[in-house]
């Protein structure tokens, strides 16, 4: 044994206290970042639940909210909604609690945060979990089934990889078939009976259709923009596309951008000022309806959309539903003008809104198609309107006079409450009520002659 | 003086003049916490570094002395060595923990709990709730889990610890005074301990077992454990080499000049004494001179060489541990890795084959 000097020495025993501060928790990849297919906030922490053998219940108990009761007793079984990806305040905290805990970076990556102060909560995440089989299916093949951020989104409802409609509901659902023993919180194990949802032998996949499609490979196209992945020049937003827009497309006319895009004024002007922001089944109308993507519209980068037409928001499909689209039927033409005729000459006029009602064909597509005849409906309209009012007007103050001329004659002081008293209508139009007073001055003056 | 956090008592930063200053518990943590590295230490981890390497093919290693050689003391250098070659890494995983030291349970049961090891190994491994770890159950394409009742069942806290072992990125667990493993078990229990074992070390992981020569009958119980286990031995140093000798008595001098006593007296003469009384044995040497700190502590501080005599094992409990070091030592001579030749392979061949033979023929 041959001895030299590195050989003797002491060993530090407080070793183990000098080592940097590991994490809590697991540091958990969270997978599909960067891309299209990122993971789910919801589908992070099942992960992260099982990498440590425990139910997601208890870890957020004990380790994620140890001290916090009301937060504890609200939580229930929360990372199973799709919301808990979204934009919410609760949302937030989540990501900065699991941040500490596992030391992993950008958990915000895994939510909607990226749409907070771009778009409002309303109709942004979907209230059913929804899934694709085949995604679920091929990620078992090679590696991790996860869940997927694009899920969650109530604009998607197909898959834009597989080109399939989303899933709601596991085949045991119709069955109602339950099994002994827990069903393992995962996100590609049905609740109810705990059975792999990426099982897709008894699947019939249904195709989604041209816009669903569209609309998916739109909200895809996001996640991997500089908007969800953060690198987006500061400076423009949705405010300046639309201004642009409105210098572009309807010289100036903001109100006339409105009604193409299918909003009412006031909405969209809130929208330019920045008073408030549109929901994202807008923003999606938006950029279809200028031909760029939704990025583009968030950015404000108009440059692209300023050079395309603009389509009509009539000319799509309202994600909600509640319009039913026009662009998928044929239209006869003829016959359409011939009833636009027969509005024109009706004995009584209707406005260009009653008579788009009554044909079931929007306003901005008869105007677009027949603008010849929808103005002169409205011009007919508005004539006929203005008359009506006018001769309203006159027959108003005809009573009045007649009601304040009889009080005067009966010695009483002829006033606004007076003639109400009488039996006189209350007339909501200030311009009126403003004429009214003017005659019961009348009165008064007259009376005092006499 | 001031009162000194316990943390900063630190004999790798604090000279013996500092030391002085201390309260009698400081004093006496202080020597408590000076760990000598030495030249058997230095030699055994150089073995034990290439055993522990990823493509050695060794999976499970056992790491054998006599009692009070300084296992603990090496297997903290081991420690320490793994986390300064693996900073790098450290630095840039912050779930990285490259390796997991624990002491087996000695549960004071009839067999050995696993429970109470896979506790510890997850409270190394930093892991939470060990007590409410879930069992997955696969079946007919369906996952279940089992809820834990009272407390997670030994499969749910083994499966936790080995998907923490694989997150973590373990490298190294380090069970010393894992004797127990092995004595509380027998027939069935041994083999599924064997399993349990078998099944850690397969993990990527290398286990390294610690603990006195009786642990060497795991290699021999198992073939699929004895074809992954590596044998390991820390001998002391001997009496009659002059090298060891004089490495002993280096120890001796560095471990004196340790000591918080003023006027400390050299202990040269009483280095040879002391080679023999502590069997060579390091961290017996260390245990007697703490236990002479005592005595001086309590004499004021003053120390007296007759403290010294005081401290040493009593003649019956320095006979058993000889009897056990010198037949431990004696059987694990042929064990070790390293200790084999092309001739000596060759006769075990032949011998092994003619027992074989002559059991065959009997049987017939």
């Amino acid at each position: 044994m041959i001895m030299d000097d590195s050989d003797w020495g002491l060993i530090d025993p407080l070793l183990g206290h000098q080592l940097p501060p590991r994490s809590r928790l697991v540091n958990l990849a969270p997978l599909g970042q960067g891309t299209s297919q990122v993971e789910s906030l919801g589908s992070y922490f099942m992960r992260l639940a099982d990498a440590h053998s425990l139910q997601p219940t208890a870890l957020a108990w004990e380790t994620v909210f140890p001290e916090n009761a009301p937060i504890r007793r609200s939580l229930g079984e929360c990372w199973r909604r799709p919301y808990f990806s979204g934009i919410g305040e609760a949302t937030q905290d989540w990501v900065q609690v699991l941040e500490g805990l596992t030391m992993a970076n950008d958990l915000k990556s895994l939510t909607m945060g990226f749409l907070r102060g771009r778009s409002s909560m309303r109709g942004l995440v979907c209230e059913k979990s929804r899934w694709c089989p085949t995604c679920f299916k091929e990620d078992a093949e090679v590696g991790v089934p996860y869940g997927r951020l694009l899920w969650t989104f109530q604009a998607v409802t197909c898959c834009p990889k597989h080109r399939t409609k989303l899933v709601e509901r596991c085949d045991c659902g119709a069955n109602d078939t339950r099994v002994p023993g827990l069903a393992k919180c995962l996100p590609n194990i049905c609740v109810k009976c705990s059975c792999d949802l990426g099982d897709t032998q008894d699947l019939d996949h249904e195709a989604p259709t041209a816009r669903e499609l569209r609309q998916a490979e739109l909200v895809a196209d996001l996640l991997v923009s500089e908007v969800a992945l953060g690198g987006q020049a500061p400076g423009r937003d949705l405010t300046h596309f639309l201004d642009d827009s409105v210098t572009r497309h309807t010289e100036g006319k903001a109100a006339r951008l409105a009604c193409l895009l299918g909003v009412g004024k006031s909405t969209f002007h809130g929208w330019i000022h920045g008073w408030h922001f549109p929901d994202f089944a807008q923003i999606i109308t938006i950029a279809e309806s200028h031909g760029c993507s939704i990025s583009d519209v968030l950015c404000g980068r108009s440059e692209v959309a300023t050079r395309n037409p603009i389509v009509p928001w009539s000319e799509h499909t309202r994600p909600s539903g509640n319009v039913v689209g026009i662009s998928h039927r044929k239209l006869d033409w003829d016959a359409i003008e011939k009833n636009l005729d027969d509005f024109l000459r009706a004995e009584v006029p209707l406005s260009l809104v009653e008579v788009s009602q009554q044909l079931g064909i929007a306003k901005e597509t008869l105007r677009q198609n027949r603008p010849a005849l929808c103005v002169a409906i409205s011009a007919r309209w508005k004539e006929w309107n203005a008359a009506t009012a006018k001769r309203r007007g006159l027959e108003l103050e005809e009573r009045v006079r007649g009601i304040a001329y009889g009080l005067a004659r009966r010695g009483i002081q002829p006033t606004w409450r007076m003639v109400l008293r009488e039996g006189f209508p209350s007339i909501p139009s200030w311009r009126g009520t403003r004429r009214l007073y003017a005659i019961c001055k009348e009165a008064r003056l007259d009376s005092s002659l006499k | 003086m001031t009162i000194m956090n316990s943390c900063e008592i630190n004999p790798h930063s604090m000279t013996r003049e500092q030391a002085l200053l201390l309260p009698d518990e400081g004093k006496r943590l202080y020597f408590d916490r000076v760990w000598l590295k030495h030249p058997r230490v230095k030699q055994t981890l150089d073995e034990l570094n290439i055993h522990t390497a990823s493509n050695s093919g060794k999976s499970i290693i056992l790491l054998i002395g006599p009692t009070g050689v300084g296992k603990s003391t090496l297997i903290r250098t081991l420690e320490e060595r793994f986390i300064q070659s693996r900073q790098q890494e450290i630095e840039r995983d912050p779930g990285f923990i490259p390796v997991a030291m624990m002491v087996a349970p000695a549960s004071g049961e009839r067999g050995f709990s696993w429970k109470m090891l896979y506790s510890r190994l997850g409270g190394a491994l930093d892991e939470p709730l060990m007590d409410r770890k879930l069992e997955t159950r696969l079946e007919n394409g369906r996952t279940t889990v089992r809820l834990p009742g009272g407390t997670s069942s030994v499969a749910a806290m083994r499966t936790a610890v080995e998907k923490v072992m694989a997150q973590r990125h373990t490298q190294l667990i380090v069970i010393d005074e894992a004797v127990p493993i092995l004595r509380q078990a027998t027939g069935n229990s041994l083999d599924n301990h064997m399993d349990a074992i078998k099944t850690l070390a397969d993990m990527g992981t290398t286990l390294v077992l610690v603990g006195s020569y009786d642990l060497q009958k795991l290699a021999s119980l198992n073939d699929q454990v004895a074809r992954r286990t590596g044998l390991v031995h820390f001998t002391r140093y001997l009496t009659g080499v002059p090298q060891d000798e004089e490495a002993f008595h280096i120890a001796v001098r560095m471990l004196k000049d340790r000591l918080p006593i003023k006027h400390m007296p050299d202990l040269t003469e009483y280095a040879q004494d002391l080679h023999v009384a502590c069997l060579g044995c390091v961290g017996i040497l260390k245990g007697t001179l703490s236990t002479a700190l005592g005595y001086a502590l309590n004499n004021g501080g003053k120390w007296s060489d007759k403290f010294l005599e005081q401290s040493l094992l009593s003649d019956e409990l320095y006979a058993t541990i000889l009897k056990e070091t010198i037949e431990g030592e004696a059987r694990i001579k042929d064990a070790c890795v390293g200790s084999s030749s092309f001739k000596s392979l060759r006769k075990k061949s032949e011998a092994t084959l003619a027992a074989v033979t002559a059991a065959t023929r009997n049987c017939a």
